[in-house]
């Protein structure tokens, strides 16, 4: 059913990865879900609570790792589906391409927020 | 191919969620990345996830994300663990307890 390209891909180490980062990701979005949904609530999250968070290193290395392996997970099965449907090799290309390059730009969004905010912001 | 099976309704069921989870996450991580531009910018989109709008969302988010992960671990069950020796006993407790999860979840989110 999928496209059988030329490619030396074989889809082996992107098939055991969806599902490591499948499993690590059970855990880190019910509690990323738990916290800021059942515990807090999203009606109390505000400004200085994420800056606090993110000013710990424990909350910031859980927000990076998790940013990478939901970003990883879900480009993954995008390209497990473009593989399926689109066959035509051109059009292919160009879907990968606006998949790559769209979920890097947002990857890179996701990282500088992460990364470098660890104060507020001063005026 | 397209013999009705049944893990068939499942897999479609996957890639929907997956799909409309990846779109989510997209908007999510830009809307995060307000932070960056400052308190007033980040209230804001705060502000506009507390809308009753956003608060419908929210419950088809949460069955958007238990379904999948739920049934995820299924599916590396099947590939891993001696699932595949259940296979029909394990695909039915999928539904059934993403079914309770949510119902308990939703009930929650609401009150």
């Amino acid at each position: 059913m999928s496209y059988q390209g030329t490619t030396s891909d074989s889809g082996a180490v992107s098939w055991y990865l969806q599902r490591i980062t499948g499993a690590i990701l059970f855990f880190q979005v019910l509690f990323h879900f738990g916290v800021y949904h059942f515990v807090e609530g999203v009606a109390n999250i505000s400004y200085d609570l994420a800056i606090a968070r993110l000013a710990n290193p424990w909350w910031k290395t859980f927000e990076f790792s998790f940013l990478i392996f939901a970003l990883y997970h879900g480009m993954n099965g995008i390209k497990m589906i473009i593989d399926d449907y689109v066959i035509v090799p051109g059009w292919r290309i160009a879907a990968l391409t606006v998949l790559y390059t769209g979920i890097f730009a947002i990857f890179m969004l996701g990282a500088v927020a992460i990364i470098v905010i660890h104060k507020p912001v001063e005026y | 191919m397209y013999k009705w099976k049944g893990g068939m309704l499942s897999w479609i069921l996957h890639r929907v969620s997956g799909i409309g989870l990846v779109i989510f996450l997209i908007l999510h991580i830009e809307g995060m990345f307000s932070i960056a531009k400052g308190p007033e910018a980040f209230n804001k989109v705060i502000a506009t996830y507390n809308t009753p709008l956003f608060k419908v969302l929210e419950i088809f988010l949460f069955a958007a994300i238990m379904f999948h992960a739920i049934n995820g671990l299924r599916v590396i069950l099947l590939d891993f663990a001696s699932g595949s020796r259940y296979p029909k006993p394990l695909l039915y407790s999928t539904y059934i307890v993403t079914g309770i999860v949510f119902l308990i979840g939703a009930y929650f989110l609401l009150i």
